[in-house]
């Protein structure tokens, strides 16, 4: 299998891996699924992600980010990230949903203000922590 | 990593523990099953749409839908069958090494997933070209000595996916998959075989 894509993780301004501090609070199912869907993500070209099963870009005021989607412990996961560059997805923070609404509810808002910082400075960002080969 | 191995150090450290690799395996079964199955819908010579699908499983839509959601845990060998069938596709479940699961599981771009459906006509001349000594005719065979009926595996029919990874868990993955595009089951002529020429790892292929 071919690894196509690396991934970012966001950083707050004290050096902490948001993403992997985030990650680390989830059920065991949730870490590893987690894992798993980042590895075949990163095996496939971006036009297959657009499924709308593993992945999705979001509009409205969620506009410039796309969820990573699945289900953990019961709970619809959905971390938000973009794309920002060819070959490379920043995940910027881990929302879940319930009942189509954010938790948090701002989490669309609190990504684009990451979003905003990391396009500014780049070293606010980690490669992910996990091998995904 | 060295070249050509689809894992690393490092990703088989983060799998270590049992329970880890239970639900890595189980994740990445399901969701190569869900890209599987539409894959082969949305495949050039098919077009289906999940509705089409149905209609020629005898399902609504709804449950096509279900069946091509990763998130969804419980679809039966019975389904599998179903759906191969409306494919006119076999059903193939294995319970490989780690190895061959590692290098197999990853085929997940819907260009390796395409399957061609059977066809005599094709399969003859294939036959006619290994006999004839023709390169473009040898088709390794698949688990000679492992080959279970239709009517046995019917007793398990009810079996879920969820039962089937479990099942293979702990010592060893689950696939479950219809046989490649070209017959000719990539790198299956390389996987170990022991004394009797079979394959090393429990196979169960359905014609």
């Amino acid at each position: 299998m071919a690894v196509l894509w690396s991934f970012r993780c966001y950083l707050s301004p004290d050096g902490t891996d948001e993403i992997r501090k985030a990650h680390d609070s989830e059920e065991r199912q949730t870490r590893k699924k987690f894992h798993s869907r980042l590895k075949i993500l990163a095996a496939l070209p971006f036009e297959e992600w657009h499924n709308g099963v593993l992945y999705r870009e979001l509009h409205g005021e969620c506009f410039g980010l796309g969820e990573i989607k699945f289900k953990g412990d019961n709970v619809q996961q959905r971390p938000l990230g973009f794309r920002s560059s060819e070959y490379e997805f920043t995940i910027l923070f881990w929302a879940h949903e319930r009942g189509n609404k954010w938790v948090p509810l701002k989490a669309c808002q609190r990504a684009l203000e990451r979003k905003a910082e990391v396009i500014a400075n780049k070293d606010r960002t980690n490669a992910l922590w996990l091998a995904l080969e | 990593m060295p070249y050509g191995l689809p894992w690393s150090e490092e990703f088989i450290g983060q799998i270590t523990d049992k329970d880890d690799r239970r639900e890595f395996v189980a994740d990445q079964v399901r969701t190569r099953l869900a890209l599987l199955i539409r894959a082969l819908r949305e495949q050039d010579e098919r077009q289906w749409s999940q509705t089409e699908l149905g209609q020629r499983m005898g399902k609504p839509q709804s449950v096509i839908s279900r069946i091509e959601d990763p998130d969804y845990g419980k679809l039966s060998l019975q389904t599998l069958f179903e759906v191969a069938d409306a494919f006119d596709l076999p059903l193939w479940v294995d319970i490989p090494e780690w190895e061959e699961w590692f290098r197999r599981i990853g085929e997940v771009e819907s260009k390796r997933l395409r399957r061609r459906s059977f066809n005599a006509e094709r399969l003859v001349a294939q036959a006619r070209a290994a006999r004839d000594g023709q390169p473009s005719g040898a088709i390794p065979s698949i688990c000679p000595g492992s080959v279970a009926t239709r009517a046995s595996m019917g007793a398990q029919g009810n079996q879920t996916m969820s039962d089937t990874v479990s099942q293979a868990m702990p010592t060893q993955p689950a696939l479950i998959d219809g046989v490649n595009e070209d017959g000719h089951n990539r790198g299956y002529a390389d996987y170990p075989r022991n004394a009797m020429g079979t394959l090393n790892s429990l196979s169960v292929n359905i014609q």
